[in-house]
C-alpha cells in the first residue's frame, strides 16, 4: 500500500502518540489517590528546578 | 434576517442599525430567539436574557433615531460565560453547587459593554469552576457536555464551552469567554472562531469567578480577528484597537513553534503567514516544567479560592471526580511548592521578555488536532505555549487556519505583553488572505 505524503505524517503522529501513552503511568482508579500521586511528582520535578537564590517569586503587591 | 446576516462582522450589523435596514429591537429579538431555539443543541445556553434584552434594544433604538451614536458595538446582541456575574440574575460559574447563586452585582466587563450600547441576551454555559485545578470529562458541567456545533459526537472545548460553539453556530454575534490555562484558545480552536486571550490585567476580573488569580484572563470570542479588537477596547481598561495598524508587516519578526509532527494542514496555513511579508526568525519554547508549574499554581490557588466549599463537603456535588480529588488535593500543595513554582515563573516571564527582544510573534497551533470525542477530551495535545504563554500572563490570538475531516483547527499567535495590536494585525492580514473562518458550521 503506497502512501501519501499527509497519511505518512498522519501515522508518525499516532505512533509518537501511542508511544508516548505506554510511557505514561496507567490512569488511576482511585482519583483521590491519582491527585495526590501527582501533586507529589510536581512536587519532585519542581525541586530538581535549580534557581538562583535572587529570584523572587512572580508576585506584584499593590500597596 | 437571513442565515448569513447572524454570522455578519459586527461592523456591517452596525452600519444597518445605523442605516435603520432592521432595528435594535429585531436584531436581538432574531438572536435571542435562535440562542433559545439552537442553544440546548450544543448545551451552550445557560440563561436567556431576550425579555431584559428587549427592553435595552428599545432603548438603543430611541438613541439610534436621535443619532446618538456609541460605536460599533451599539445595539449588537452577544453572549457571556456564566462565570461573569449579573445583578439579580443567577450566575452558576457552570456548577450544581452554585445553581440558585446570585449575586447582586454586575460584572465590570459587562457594565462596560453595556456602556457601548452592545446588548446581553444570554449567559453561557461552561465547564464547572472553569474546570478547577483540572477535569477529566466532557461532562464537567451544570449544563452537560458542550457540543461542537460542527459534528455534536465532539467536545466544544472548555472551559468556555457555550461561547465557542454560540458563537460558531450564529447565535450571539460574539461572546466573551475567560482563560486561566486555554479555556479561549481550546474552543475557539475547536470550534472554528476567533478568540482572544488578552494581557495579563488588561481587563477587569472584577464581577468574574476566581479560578487562579495571578493568571485568570477575560476575553473576546468572535468570527474575525476585526471583531475581537472592536470587542477588547469595549471591555479593556486601556487599549486602543488600531484597524490601520501602523508597521509594516515586513517589519515583524515571527518564528513558528511547536509545528514537528501535526498534521499538514498547519504547516500549509504557516505559507500564508509567509506569503504576508514577515521576516521569519528562530525560536523554540523555552525549557520549563511547565505542567507542574500550571498544575501547583493554580492547584493552589483555586483550591484557596473555594477552601470553605471544599472543607464544607459541597465540593463533593460537583460532577466531575477528578476535580473534585483534585480541589481537595489542592490545600495540601505545600507553601514550599508553591513559592517554587512561582519563583520559576519569575524566570518564565523574564525568558519570554527575553525572547520578544529579537522578535514580535511567535506562532503555534492552538491545539495540535481537532476536537476530541466526547469519550476523550485529552485526544488532541496542546502546544506548550498555551501554559507558557499564560504563566508569563502573554496575550494570544487563536484565529481558523483549517480543516481536518471537516473539523475546524486553530492557529494561536502570541505576543509581548500588550502587543494585542500587532496580533490583531496579522491575524487580520491572515483572515484577508484566507476564508477559514467565514465557514459554517450545518447548523
Amino acid at each position: 500500500m503506497k502512501l501519501n505524503r499527509r497519511q505518512l505524517m498522519k501515522a508518525a503522529a499516532s505512533a509518537s502518540a501511542l508511544a508516548a501513552r505506554a510511557q505514561q503511568p496507567a490512569p488511576e482508579a482511585d482519583p483521590t489517590k491519582a491527585a495526590r500521586d501527582a501533586n507529589q511528582r510536581n512536587s519532585e520535578t519542581l525541586a530538581k528546578f535549580e534557581v538562583p537564590m535572587s529570584t523572587e517569586p512572580a508576585f506584584q503587591f499593590k500597596a | 434576517m437571513t442565515e448569513a446576516d447572524f454570522f455578519s462582522p459586527i461592523s456591517d450589523l452596525n452600519a444597518r442599525l445605523k442605516k435603520r435596514e432592521f432595528t435594535a429591537v429585531e436584531l436581538v429579538r432574531d438572536f435571542g430567539e435562535r440562542l433559545e431555539k439552537l442553544g440546548p443543541r450544543y448545551n451552550a445556553l445557560a440563561l436567556p436574557l431576550t425579555e431584559v434584552a428587549l427592553k435595552r434594544a428599545k432603548a438603543v433604538d430611541d438613541e439610534l433615531k436621535r443619532e446618538r451614536y456609541r460605536g460599533p458595538l451599539q445595539g449588537i446582541p452577544y453572549g457571556a460565560k456564566d462565570l461573569l456575574s449579573l445583578a439579580g440574575h443567577p450566575t452558576t460559574w457552570g456548577a450544581k453547587p452554585y445553581a440558585a447563586q446570585v449575586i447582586d452585582e454586575t460584572a465590570t466587563v459587562l457594565q462596560k459593554l453595556d456602556k457601548t450600547g452592545s446588548i446581553l441576551i444570554g449567559k453561557l454555559a461552561m465547564v464547572e469552576l472553569a474546570g478547577g485545578p483540572s477535569y477529566g470529562t466532557a461532562g464537567a458541567s451544570l449544563f452537560g457536555p458542550g457540543l461542537n456545533p460542527w459534528d455534536r459526537t465532539r467536545w466544544s472545548g472548555g472551559s468556555s464551552s457555550g461561547s465557542g460553539s454560540a458563537v460558531a453556530a450564529g447565535l450571539v454575534s460574539f461572546a466573551l469567554g475567560s482563560e486561566t490555562n486555554g479555556s479561549i484558545l481550546t474552543p475557539s480552536a475547536f470550534c472554528g472562531v476567533t478568540g482572544l486571550r488578552p494581557t495579563y490585567g488588561l481587563v477587569s476580573r472584577h464581577g468574574a469567578m476566581a479560578c487562579a488569580w495571578t493568571m485568570d484572563k477575560i476575553g473576546p470570542m468572535c468570527h474575525s480577528a476585526e471583531d475581537c479588537g472592536l470587542v477588547l477596547q469595549g471591555i479593556a481598561d486601556n487599549f486602543y484597537y488600531t484597524p490601520q495598524y501602523s508597521r509594516k508587516l515586513s517589519d515583524l519578526k515571527v518564528a513558528f513553534v511547536d509545528f514537528e509532527g501535526v498534521d499538514p494542514a498547519f504547516t500549509a496555513a504557516t505559507q500564508v503567514i509567509r506569503d504576508t511579508g514577515v521576516q521569519i526568525a528562530q525560536a523554540a519554547v523555552p525549557a520549563f516544567p511547565y505542567g507542574a508549574l500550571v498544575s501547583t499554581i493554580v492547584g493552589s490557588e483555586v483550591s484557596s479560592v473555594f477552601e470553605s466549599f471544599i472543607t464544607s463537603g459541597q465540593v463533593d456535588h460537583l460532577a466531575d471526580a477528578q476535580q473534585i480529588a483534585e480541589l481537595k488535593a489542592g490545600l495540601k500543595i505545600p507553601a514550599k511548592d508553591y513559592l517554587k513554582a512561582m519563583r520559576i515563573r519569575s524566570l518564565v516571564k523574564q525568558k519570554f521578555r527575553e525572547l520578544f527582544e529579537d522578535i514580535d510573534v511567535i506562532i503555534a497551533p492552538s491545539r495540535n488536532g481537532v476536537a476530541p470525542k466526547l469519550s476523550d477530551i485529552h485526544g488532541a495535545p496542546a502546544s506548550a505555549l498555551i501554559p507558557a504563554g499564560n504563566l508569563a500572563g502573554l496575550p494570544a490570538l487563536s484565529i481558523p487556519c483549517g480543516f481536518i475531516d471537516s473539523l475546524p483547527i486553530g492557529l494561536q499567535l502570541v505576543g509581548p505583553a500588550l502587543a494585542e495590536n500587532t496580533l490583531l494585525a496579522l491575524g487580520r492580514e491572515f483572515q484577508n488572505r484566507t476564508d477559514w473562518h467565514k465557514h459554517r458550521p450545518p447548523v
